[in-house]
């Protein structure tokens, strides 16, 4: 098997563990306000929702896309599919859907051409304070901007475990296919990163094969 | 008498939210000391399962002070003075936040055993 079979096939198989930053835990706790930050290679993206149930959050979403270089600006509404508490452990299944308008990054006065945008998404992760596994795929139609599919993968391990309050440190691995896209080098790929965790704040920091950085914050409010 | 009387109620009227108020800052190691309910939990993984569950039970207005630990799985509750909350409602809560209960353990009925024993 050539190189390039063996690393779509290792690329898938993280695609189907992993899970992308921004859509983890969409649903916090009812009458909580979240703010979900993402930088990469691919995108700059915010996400800031307040939690309205125990399964259903809504809130606006930012996208910068650097592939198409268009701008999504909208509602994206989370709903909590399933959640599986165990002794040990927590695994979630989560739906997603946004509707918004797709503009240039740098739309001239002459020629500015929205367009309307719907984005479908699915993601689940389960994870131990030792152990976390994740998987996400969104699909995007933004008009004349494309139609296209992004899958994102993570496993992830705690060099320690810490208690409440603590920092807690995680050692993680992100894949991603997405296989529209116009950089061949993006088409499929993974991220190494930290990820930093203290109280209602988590940061991340990371670098892909690419070299290129990541950097994703979350708040809990 | 009169001057008395209102020196017993103005010191009690301004101790009272002084004790209340000192109940609400209790440190995490007190919280757990001297819990009057302990609630044990599935699906703690995370500051963010600490976070939601105390942030859900602080709004009740029974609750003084609460504090969950990840390494026991527990929930410590502190409750304000002559107050409580009964299992049912204890349980609706913490399914509010996201998880489920496995056992709830009230000081009193710890207090009754070792009175049985």
């Amino acid at each position: 098997m050539s190189n390039a079979g063996l690393k779509y096939i290792g690329g898938l198989a993280l695609c189907l563990l992993g899970a992308s930053f921004a859509e983890a835990r969409p649903v916090s706790y009812p009458d909580a306000w979240t703010l979900m930050i993402k930088n990469d290679a691919d995108q700059n993206s915010l996400h800031a929702h307040y939690t309205l149930d125990t399964k259903h959050s809504l809130g606006l979403r930012l996208l910068y896309d650097r592939d198409r270089d268009f701008v999504f600006t909208g509602l994206q509404a989370n709903r909590l599919l399933k959640r599986w508490n165990k002794r040990d452990s927590q695994a979630n299944l989560y739906g997603r859907v946004a509707v918004g308008v797709v503009n240039d990054e740098k739309p001239s006065s002459l020629a500015q051409d929205d367009d309307e945008a719907l984005m479908i998404g699915v993601s689940g992760d389960w994870e131990t304070r030792r152990y976390f596994v994740s998987a996400a795929a969104e699909h995007w139609d933004n008009g004349r901007f494309d139609e296209y599919s992004s899958y994102h993968g993570r496993l992830g391990v705690a060099p320690y475990v810490a208690n409440t309050g603590a920092l807690h440190t995680w050692i993680m691995i992100e894949g991603h296919h997405r296989p529209e896209s116009r950089r061949n080098e993006d088409k499929l790929g993974a991220t190494a990163l930290l990820r930093f965790f203290k109280g209602p704040s988590l940061l991340e920091v990371g670098v892909d094969d690419q070299g290129e950085p990541l950097l994703n914050y979350v708040h809990r409010f | 008498m009169r001057l008395t009387s209102l020196l017993i109620v103005t010191t009690l009227a301004l101790s009272a939210p002084i004790a209340s108020h000192a109940k609400d800052n209790l440190e995490p190691a007190v919280i757990m000391q001297t819990a009057d309910t302990k609630v044990g939990l599935n699906g703690l993984v995370c500051d963010f399962c600490s976070i939601a569950l105390n942030k859900t039970f602080k709004k009740n207005e029974a609750v003084a002070a609460t504090h969950v630990d990840l390494d026991t799985k527990e929930l410590s509750i502190v409750f304000k003075d002559g107050q409580s909350l009964d299992d049912e409602t204890i349980t609706k809560l913490v399914k509010k936040a996201g998880y489920s209960v496995t056992e709830i353990t009230h000081k009193a009925d710890l207090k009754v055993e070792t009175k049985v024993e």
